[in-house]
């Protein structure tokens, strides 16, 4: 039972690593086994290609009209009847297995891993090479660049890098280790993260890692508006860490912290947006002092 | 040699008492934050009034964080090693151990109905996770002890294998409601609970596993006779003039009632309940009047040895307390096993 546990604890983080694929064909029919492949499958141009995806897909819209799967636990034989040509698994959620498994039924499975947003990018070109619309989802990549330069150059006009604490949840508390691409995004963001140096992809926290860190922000993946007073609640002698005797505890859509896709860029501006909003990155480009 | 022994025990029992405080304290001085026995010493001075003003973060670690730890720890490893004792003694099985009736099992139900969202809106507003662990743990102790009761007589077999029966058919329910759970983000905190911590302890959580530990092994102390004649076998106890069923049913439900209280302050934790009180009856015999309070002490200073490991083990995380319970616990027990047994 814990077996399973822990796999249903991995899939709140996705990830994977690149396997050899052949060059599209308008015959491809794929089935995406995990969200974030789902989104970078469609903002490489090759959403048409997709005949089924997760039960927990929601994004982009176009994926209401999609065969719906179980993931986890992989339903084999709906997967085989769905006759997909190509499964697209990350290595994290998806068992390691599962290439010989599907490779019995002739079909090719790719997985990835991802553990930068370098690796986003490229999976996205690759998956544009891979289902011949390579133009478009460079041009998809490119936009996303565009993005991020956009964002670098407020974080460059930063006086302060505020100490950022981010947390999967409130109660046990579950963060994200060095290894995650998520210390990247709060570090492009304008923040330094303060998990950024423990070991792994995820940690579970003491309380007392969190004294003594005294993060200037804590960010809580939430689907609605975070009440800060909850954290103090449940964490009582957090009243002097900084984030919560100032109030800087905000909740952050956890779509952009767990899928490593294409709004991770979403998630850094939305990352970058609370540090500006909290007023501890001091920025002097979003200052509407300075322009009035 | 009849006043000697007394000494010698009184010599015993100081020593395990200045085992207890020296481990306690290792409780309070180590952890994510480095601090000195001088902090300590600055913290108590602050809280007992003598000083005016202490470093905020070290009085939060150390009061607030800290020593509601320790003492759940103790109160919580002395509260499952007298109940293994007590189990052990009630089935004279030496496998017994406190969950070994279903209740850790029923606990672990009961937590995933509550926390993976199974129970009605207005149910899950005031029941708590630890609430309906205990729930959990009763309601799988009621059904082994209503399949184990025909009539007067309790039948300690047939309550040894409803509680293995019903630990296992709730186990399957948990894992169905984990599978089926419309709220998979909180598989990770139940996940953890369900694997034992301390690392939620508050001072409010502490008083009711004390009391009850406290009030457990002093009440088995007291029954000390009976239950070495339980431990001859059922008959010879009865024509010693115990009232042996009665016996069994109070025993049943105070370990079942300090089980579910131990299980809800701080998860599942194993292998406490089993291996202290063999490796305490190595050391100081089979007497119940030794044995109970030398396995409160044992099991009190496991569990907050195993804490300090879990949580300093990988720095500034938490691990849980389940597996240091069985890395550390198991080897030395084997060797105590393997010198000990003839």
């Amino acid at each position: 039972m814990r077996c399973f546990l822990l796999a249903g604890l991995l899939l709140v983080f996705a990830g994977c690593q690149p396997a050899p694929s052949a060059p599209g064909a308008e015959t491809e029919r794929v089935v995406s086994l995990a969200p974030s492949m789902t989104e970078l499958m469609f903002a490489a141009g090759a959403g048409r290609h997709l005949v089924a995806v997760t039960r927990s897909d929601d994004y982009p819209p176009a994926v209401d009209t999609l065969e719906r799967i179980d993931s986890y636990p992989l339903d084999l034989e709906a997967l085989i009847a769905l006759a997909p040509t190509r499964v697209l698994a990350t290595s994290q959620i998806n068992t390691p297995t599962l290439a010989s498994e599907l490779g019995d039924f002739d079909i090719q499975v790719d997985s990835y891993t991802f553990s930068s947003l370098g690796d986003i990018f490229s999976v996205l070109v690759a998956l544009g090479d891979t289902f011949g619309t390579p133009a478009h989802a460079r041009a998809a990549v490119e936009n996303l660049e565009g993005r991020l330069a956009n964002l670098d150059s407020v974080r460059a006009s930063f006086d302060s890098t505020p100490r950022v604490l981010v947390l999967v949840g409130d109660s046990v508390l579950y963060a994200f280790g060095g290894e995650s691409y998520v210390n990247e995004m709060v570090e492009r963001a304008g923040g330094q993260s303060v998990t950024g140096e423990l070991p792994g992809e995820s940690a579970i926290l003491s309380e007392e890692f969190v004294l003594q860190e005294a993060p200037d922000v804590i960010l809580i993946g939430s689907r609605d508006r975070y009440d800060p007073s909850r954290l103090l609640r449940l964490h009582p002698t957090w009243d002097i860490v900084p984030a919560v005797r100032d109030g800087h505890v905000y909740g952050v859509s956890p779509d952009y912290l767990y899928r490593p896709g294409p709004r991770v860029v979403d998630g850094i501006a939305a990352i970058q947006e609370l540090l500006v909003e909290s007023g501890l990155a001091d920025s002097a480009l979003t200052d509407p002092g300075l322009f009035p | 040699m009849s006043e000697r022994v007394p000494a010698r025990r009184v010599f015993l029992g100081l020593l395990a008492l200045l085992m207890l405080t020296s481990v306690g304290f290792a409780g309070l001085r180590f952890g994510t934050i480095d601090l000195t026995f001088g902090d300590i010493w600055d913290v108590f001075l602050y809280r007992t009034g003598v000083t005016p003003s202490v470093d905020p973060m070290f009085d939060r670690v150390i009061w607030q964080l800290r020593l509601p730890r320790v003492l759940l720890a103790g109160a919580v490893g002395a509260g499952l090693s007298v109940v293994g004792v007590a189990m052990q003694t009630l089935v004279r099985n030496p496998l017994a151990e406190p969950y070994i009736l279903g209740v850790s099992s029923g606990a672990s139900a009961g937590a995933a109905v509550l926390y993976l969202g199974f129970l009605p809106a207005g149910a899950a507003g005031f029941i708590t996770l630890p609430l309906a662990a205990f729930l959990g743990s009763l309601l799988a102790l009621g059904l082994a002890y209503g399949v184990a009761r025909v009539g007067p007589v309790l039948s300690t077999t047939r309550l040894l294998l409803a509680g293995v029966a019903i630990a296992a058919l709730l186990s399957a329910i948990t894992s169905f409601l984990i599978f089926a759970s419309p709220q998979p983000e909180k598989l990770q905190t139940l996940l953890f609970w369900l694997l034992g911590s301390f690392s939620s302890a508050r001072w409010e959580f502490v008083p009711l596993p004390l009391i009850c530990t406290v009030l457990g092994a002093s009440v088995l102390t007291l029954w000390a006779r009976p239950l070495d004649a339980l431990l001859v076998g059922e008959e010879p106890a009865q024509s010693l003039g115990i009232p042996v069923e009665t016996l069994k049913r109070l025993l049943i439900a105070g370990t079942a009632l300090l089980t579910g209280v131990a299980v809800a302050s701080a998860g599942v934790i194993g292998f406490v309940g089993l291996i202290v009180p063999h490796a305490t009856r190595f050391l100081v015999g089979v007497t119940h009047r030794r044995l109970v309070p030398s396995a409160a002490l044992g099991g009190a200073v496991f569990l907050i040895l195993a804490d300090v490991v879990a949580r300093t083990l990988l720095a500034g995380r938490e691990l849980p307390i389940g597996i240091i319970t069985a890395v550390c616990g198991v080897p030395f027990f084997l060797l105590l096993l393997r010198s000990r047994l003839p």
